[in-house]
């Protein structure tokens, strides 16, 4: 098991190695799978984009941002 | 050719060859050239398996439109390390990437354990070299199948065009290391770096936006929207960042006013 986790590890630290990061993305695919699918936000499809641009410096920021205060 | 795949490779596998070829330099100089490039040689046939299964596998099972998708994402997760590293690097809360420091560290490190033996096959040397070249190729080995894979219409002349860029860099790095016998300090590597990381987000946000279902206005043209966009961005986060990494500067021991 610890084996297994370790591995994980290495995979998300070769891959990512920042969860502030990860989490951000994560939340901005949510959000851009929602507007491309969900009819009740088909109004915000023309600004998908932008929202994705924007979603992926606020994730950098956002980790950034952690630095200044270590 | 598919210059998209092949100047990220190109760029990227010249920062991590730098890296590698630090590492087989100091174990030349201070055990020998043999155990040296026996394990630089031993790691590059590794990393050309890995290439070639991963590679061949990509090609002839995943369909582009998923490929672009998970690659975009992965893409943008992975030049973000390299963007963030960079630009704290810049803006003076991370110390720069010294090759020479590393270098002569590296040298007294080995020094310092006596096993300099110049004839002999060695074990340590040939096992250092051998992690070091294939730790730093991995990074070459992803960026190599990734943007190849995803570059062009087709997925094995984009294989090629980044391999291409990959195999231009470690001719270019190690004539220049023959040229200079050292590590190659004039190599700017977080310029190199900062570069990578805009073009591996840049490449990254746009595949994954497309695997997602935007349609980016003036297709592939838009891929230079993105990447001004990018570099706008990091210009300013720098600028913000800047007076963070002198208060920093300030507060290290024997510097400005924290001597009391």
């Amino acid at each position: 098991m610890k084996m297994a986790v370790r591995i994980l590890q290495e995979i998300f630290d070769f891959f990512c190695g920042d969860w502030l990061i990860f989490w951000g993305i994560a939340l901005t695919v949510v959000v851009i799978e929602g507007i491309e699918r969900l009819p009740a936000l088909a109004s915000a499809r023309p600004w998908a984009g932008l929202i994705f641009f924007a979603g992926v410096a606020l994730s950098l920021m956002n980790s950034l941002k952690r630095e200044t205060k270590e | 050719m598919v210059w998209s795949a092949v100047l990220p490779s190109f760029f990227a596998s010249t920062v991590e060859f730098v890296e590698a070829l630090t590492i087989v330099l100091v174990i030349g100089v201070t055990i020998n050239w043999k155990s040296s490039l026996l394990g630089a040689a031993a790691a590059a046939l590794t990393l050309g398996v890995l290439v070639l299964i991963f590679g061949s596998a990509i090609v002839l099972f995943i369909p582009i439109e998923v490929l672009r998708l998970v690659v975009g994402i992965i893409l943008v997760l992975f030049g973000l390390q390299w963007l963030k590293k960079a630009l704290l690097r810049y803006s003076g809360l991370k110390a720069l990437h010294d090759e020479g420091a590393i270098y002569e560290e590296r040298l007294r490190e080995l020094k310092a354990r006596g096993e300099i033996d110049a004839g002999k096959f060695n074990g340590f040397g040939f096992l250092t070299s051998f992690k070091s070249v294939l730790l730093e190729g991995l990074e070459v080995a992803f960026i190599v199948i990734t943007f190849g894979a995803s570059a062009g219409t087709h997925k094995v002349d984009g294989l090629w065009a980044a391999a291409v860029g990959a195999l231009l860099a470690f001719v270019v790095v190690v004539l220049l290391g023959f040229a200079v016998r050292g590590p190659l300090t004039k190599i700017p590597e977080n310029t190199l770096k900062y570069i990578v990381g805009l073009m591996l987000v840049t490449f990254g946000t746009f595949w994954g936006g497309e695997g997602l279902g935007i349609a980016w206005p003036f297709a592939d043209l838009f891929l230079l929207v993105l990447l001004a966009a990018y570099f706008v961005a990091s210009l300013l986060i720098v600028r913000w960042l800047k007076p963070y990494g002198r208060a920093r500067e300030r507060q290290k021991p024997g510097v400005g006013g924290s001597r009391s």
